[in-house]
């Protein structure tokens, strides 16, 4: 029905003419109609994107209208005549866990709805409107279990025990507006809460606003501006709401007009697991730092892959040829990396000591200037600063491929006897270290990639599968802190396979709230 | 100097970690705006990186040159390359059927897509050299390994539809098993690392180490 | 190994020269595609929900496409991509395209451009914005959850991203109805994790068969809405979509290699058995 009206005034009076006589024919031939619910209804309502409906449908209309509710199953003439069950318990309230833009409102369910019967939220500045449409939605949808991360508390606890009973939707900023391209017939005079601004920009002979510089391939000409007016979005604050649910046509609107405040709130309680989680996790493995302080004699189980570092090392000083060191393809940002930066750190300690020359080409131009400083303070705490060459540490490329080319020139010109490929890796990982396996080099790789790992393990020497990699600088420093963590690590661990456990039991018995408890709402 | 390379680094590590992870339980907007702004801010920084990277290349190249070290002439072409490159887009851009859009096309894609193919090769060859059941274990492995790579390709569909069936089940359970094991392992890995660079027990990354 | 002794057939095979092998796997490529044989293709669940879903969306609804990959993973990937977008311009959808990986921007420019062609009235900025490369991969995403036209000031051709009337209606990650990433490394993960858990937005992938492997745990955890993985994957796409192209043809090939290196190992462990009755045999003749 919006869509006929729109833009055409006469067709739209008629039509909506036409519907008032058809409603006022069923309110005499039914004596049904008669009840009473004092409240205010909108006839046929602004939808959004059509404000100038909203403008001349507004108080007036919202005033004239009339309530059908409980209506009887009519005849066969009046088809549209069915009853339009009528929201209940309702209640309104600030979005709790948001940013302060938004309110909800909730209601019960009726059982075994369906997509028959719409619900309609209508929001105003003020009490006398005007209204504008925010939400519409079929009645068997919006339930209160989709919104956990809002509800967290009904989420966790009450979820099972009714469910589907309560309807909720959330009402935010609502962005409205319908306006032609050069923004001269905007249909809808500014709303209140709403600043629209008219486009003041260059605009061309026919009046329409063009982009400044952008020339229209196909024209020649500038192209032209879609960007006509700003409509900046509602302030936030008190609202009204107004409720209403709709069946053929008919409509019954809830008898209150709900009113509300939006506020922000400073902390998400949709997220208190994951706090409580992170800061029990946090502080274990604080606990073991400082346990280790105490008592730094710690057991580590030995770790092959890195026990064979000294042995590369002393392989290629014995041969006079270098040792190639890869950070793994992602940037800083990502752990594996910094966890290879860090192998990088004592590598480069121990390959001063044997004065052996150290070859690390990086794809990230952050890794490369982290990786020099690494390296260069690495020849300097073992008493070699003179030994340090800036130019070893190098950037090759960012592209993934052009990279592993690369490195694999490397390998076949400089033929180096120990190749190290720490951190993550993709597709690419096959062709360095087969490249790597034919010149005979010692090889000891070390990744979280899973995707990789079968290729590593076929191709190389040792292999650091998953978490050594980041166990490997405590392992090669033996630093009582650093190896505190590890400990602390590895009780969650205990942790996490104690409840995966408990909770594989409770749910094959059923228990299924244990399962929400973990799940990360936000 | 010493402050600046040392401690300022390590409070600013603090910093920012507790504060991005304070920001992950507040839903104010204030909160939604630091984190977009850091965003940006990584953008920025990121984008400058771009120089030393450039300055790195020529620099290691260049010297090579210099010092006419062995394949010197490789170097050289890098550095004609990276010089026509950038020369080419910027007087023509970069979009198709401009000259730099040219070289993409019918150059840099036909090579890129060499080196990816020459994954095919290498997997036969390491697979002949190196896919051996020396062990129960490595047996089981290499049975599962033959039927997921027959069973996920048509021939396996045509040799007997419960080929494919059964590549999937392995796929999908013991895989997957496997799989989860080494993700939660490496998560609280991580999660430990992170927590010890917050702190400032894990400062190898920074260079001088402990 | 006895040095007078001359090597025998079973060592001779086992020692066998790579580029012989690299040889076979060539012809094992070309000679199918040559000659193709029409091998029957089944769909896979994983890659049916990803049809389904876009099949079953309302037409316009807003789909956000992401091209993480470069030309080294162009055959395997580029031709799901065209696919996935041929069917999503059929039905009508709002299409927005971001690239993540610096080299994959000529690639989706080009996949534009040849559905353009199939597809004259399908327009820029109103059916669909190619809003090119951004630096900062994850961060990205992160910063698209706020604003496409804020992380994408211009757009790949260069037009200013925010009054295009596309945009109106989808300027950030969370308008998306799905998401279709095709990824030849793990930024997959972070569309994941800062897209489709932060906005809750459905998310499939598109991916290499290589790493395909690593996205299986979040199909079953549902945070992927579906795979389509490799070559394999593609061709699954473009029957579901019956226009049969470039993946299709080369099933065959994949087909044939995959059956070449399953013959090689078991060829090679075959051997390397009889190598071991062969050294007791001989030990026991010494003796």
């Amino acid at each position: 029905m919006g869509y006929l009206l729109k833009g055409h005034k006469p067709m739209r009076n008629l039509i909506r003419l036409a519907t008032l006589i058809i409603i006022l024919a069923c309110l005499c031939s039914l004596p049904a109609i008669g009840q009473e619910t004092g409240a205010e209804v909108p006839d046929k309502p602004a939808a959004a994107g059509e404000p100038g409906d909203a403008e001349e449908a507004g108080p007036e209309a919202l005033e004239d209208a009339d309530i059908v509710i409980g209506m009887e199953p009519a005849g066969e003439e009046e088809a549209s005549a069915v009853e339009v069950p009528l929201p209940s318990q309702v209640t309104v309230g600030d979005l709790p866990n948001d940013d302060g833009t938004a309110v909800y409102l909730t209601w019960d369910a009726f059982p075994q709805e369906t997509s028959d019967v719409t619900y309609t939220v209508y929001l105003a500045e003020s009490r006398d409107g005007p209204w504008f449409e925010a939400v519409s939605f079929p009645a068997n949808e919006e339930y209160m279990e989709e919104y956990g991360h809002y509800f967290p508390g009904f989420f966790w606890f009450q979820k099972a025990r009714h469910p589907k009973s309560r309807h909720v939707v959330i009402v935010e900023d609502v962005r409205i507006g319908e306006f032609n391209r050069t923004g001269e017939e905007i249909m809808l005079p500014e709303p209140v809460g709403f600043t629209i601004e008219p486009n003041v920009g260059p605009k061309n002979e026919d009046g329409e606003p063009i982009e400044p510089g952008v020339i229209d391939e196909l024209t020649g000409e500038e192209v032209v501006s879609q960007k006509f007016v700003e409509v900046e979005p509602r302030k936030v604050g008190t609202m009204f709401l107004k409720l209403t649910s709709t069946v053929n046509g008919e409509t019954a609107t809830y008898p209150e007009i709900l009113e509300v405040g939006a506020r922000q709130n400073w902390f998400d309680t949709g997220r208190l697991n994951v706090l409580i989680f992170a800061v029990l996790f946090g502080a274990t493995v604080l606990y073991f730092i400082a346990r280790a302080r105490r008592d730094p004699d710690l057991f580590i189980r030995k770790i092959s892959g890195l026990d064979a570092v000294d042995e590369a090392i002393g392989r290629a000083t014995e041969m006079g040829k270098p040792i190639l060191y890869l950070n793994g393809m992602s940037s800083l940002a990502d752990l594996p990396t910094l966890a290879a930066l860090n192998i990088l750190g004592r590598v480069a300690r121990r390959v001063a000591n044997y004065e052996s020359k150290l070859t690390v080409p990086c794809r990230d131009p952050i890794v490369l200037t982290v990786a020099q400083e690494i390296v260069k303070a690495g020849y300097a705490d073992a008493g070699r600063p003179d030994a340090y060459n800036a130019d070893d540490i190098f950037f090759l490329t960012e592209d993934q491929f052009s990279y592993a080319a690369a490195v694999c020139g490397i390998m076949m010109r400089d033929k180096p006897a120990a190749n190290f490929f720490m951190g993550y890796y993709y597709a690419e990982s096959l062709i360095l270290a087969e490249t790597g396996a034919s010149t005979g080099a010692i090889q000891i790789a070390g990744t979280d990639a899973p995707t990789q790992l079968p290729f590593f393990v076929t191709t190389c020497d040792y292999t650091l599968i998953g978490e050594e990699l980041y166990a490997a600088s405590a392992y090669l420093s033996r630093e009582p802190l650093v190896l505190g963590s590890l400990k602390g690590q590895d009780m969650a661990k205990v942790f996490m396979m104690f409840m995966i456990v408990v909770g594989t039991l409770l749910m094959t018995f059923g228990v299924n709230f244990v399962k929400d408890l973990f799940k990360a709402l936000g | 100097m010493q402050f600046l390379r040392k401690q300022f680094p390590v409070m600013l590590a603090f910093v920012m970690g507790m504060t991005m992870f304070i920001r992950e339980f507040v839903p104010a907007k204030f909160s939604e705006r630091l984190y977009y702004g850091f965003t940006n801010w990584a953008i920025v920084i990121t984008g400058f990186a771009a120089v030393f990277a450039i300055l790195s290349l020529l620099h290691h190249h260049m010297n090579k040159v210099r010092r006419r070290a062995q394949g010197y002439g490789y170097s050289v072409i890098t550095i004609l390359a990276f010089i026509q490159m950038i020369i080419l887009g910027l007087v023509f851009s970069v979009e198709p059927r401009t000259p730099a859009g040219w070289e993409y096309q019918w150059m840099f894609v036909p090579m890129q897509a060499t080196m990816f193919a020459t994954l095919a090769f290498f997997i036969a060859s390491a697979a002949f050299r190196a896919f051996r059941a020396r062990t129960w274990e490595a047996l089981a492995l290499l049975i599962a390994g033959l039927i997921v790579m027959i069973g996920r390709v048509p021939i396996g569909e045509y040799i007997s539809t419960h080929l494919g069936t059964f590549a999937d089940w392995i796929m999908n359970n013991p895989n997957m098993a496997g799989f989860r094991g080494i993700v939660l392992g490496v998560a609280l890995a991580q999660v430990a690392i992170a927590v010890r660079i917050i702190f400032g027990i894990e400062r190898t990354y920074m260079g001088g180490g402990d | 190994m006895d040095k007078e002794r001359k090597p025998s057939f079973v060592e001779r095979f086992l020692q066998m020269d790579r580029r012989i092998i690299y040889t076979l796997v060539a012809l094992a490529v070309a000679i199918p595609l040559l000659f193709p044989m029409g091998l029957p293709i089944k769909v896979t669940p994983e890659v049916r929900s990803v049809y389904d879903t876009i099949e079953n969306l309302p037409a316009g609804s807003n789909i956000l496409m992401s091209v993480d990959f470069d030309p080294a993973s162009q055959p395997e990937l580029y031709p799901m991509m065209k696919s996935v977008m041929r069917h999503v311009v059929r039905k009508g959808h709002k299409l927005a395209i971001t690239v993540l990986w610096p080299n994959g921007v000529n690639l989706a420019a080009q996949c534009i451009e040849e559905l353009k062609l199939e597809f004259p009235e399908w327009t820029n900025t109103v059916d669909y914005v190619f809003l090119g490369y951004q630096v900062g991969g994850a961060i990205v995403i992160m910063s698209v959850g706020n604003s496409f036209s804020e992380t994408f000031p211009k757009d790949y051709y260069g037009q200013s991203t925010a009054g295009m009337p596309i945009i109106k209606e989808f300027n950030k990650l969370g308008e998306a109805d799905y998401m279709v990433m095709f990824e030849a490394g793990n930024s997959g993960d972070w569309w994941i994790v800062y897209g489709t858990e932060v906005h809750d937005v459905p998310v499939a992938g598109g991916v290499t068969a290589v790493v395909a492997p690593q996205y299986y745990p979040y199909l079953q955890a549902k945070q992927l809405n579906g795979i389509i993985g490799g070559l394999k994957g593609a061709a699954e796409y473009e029957k579901l979509t019956e226009v049969p192209a470039l993946a299709t043809s080369a099933m065959d090939s994949q087909s044939m290699v995959h059956a070449l290196i399953f013959v090689a190992i078991v060829l090679a462990n075959i051997f390397a058995l009889m190598l071991v009755a062969e050294k007791r045999r001989r030990a026991q003749e010494g003796r």
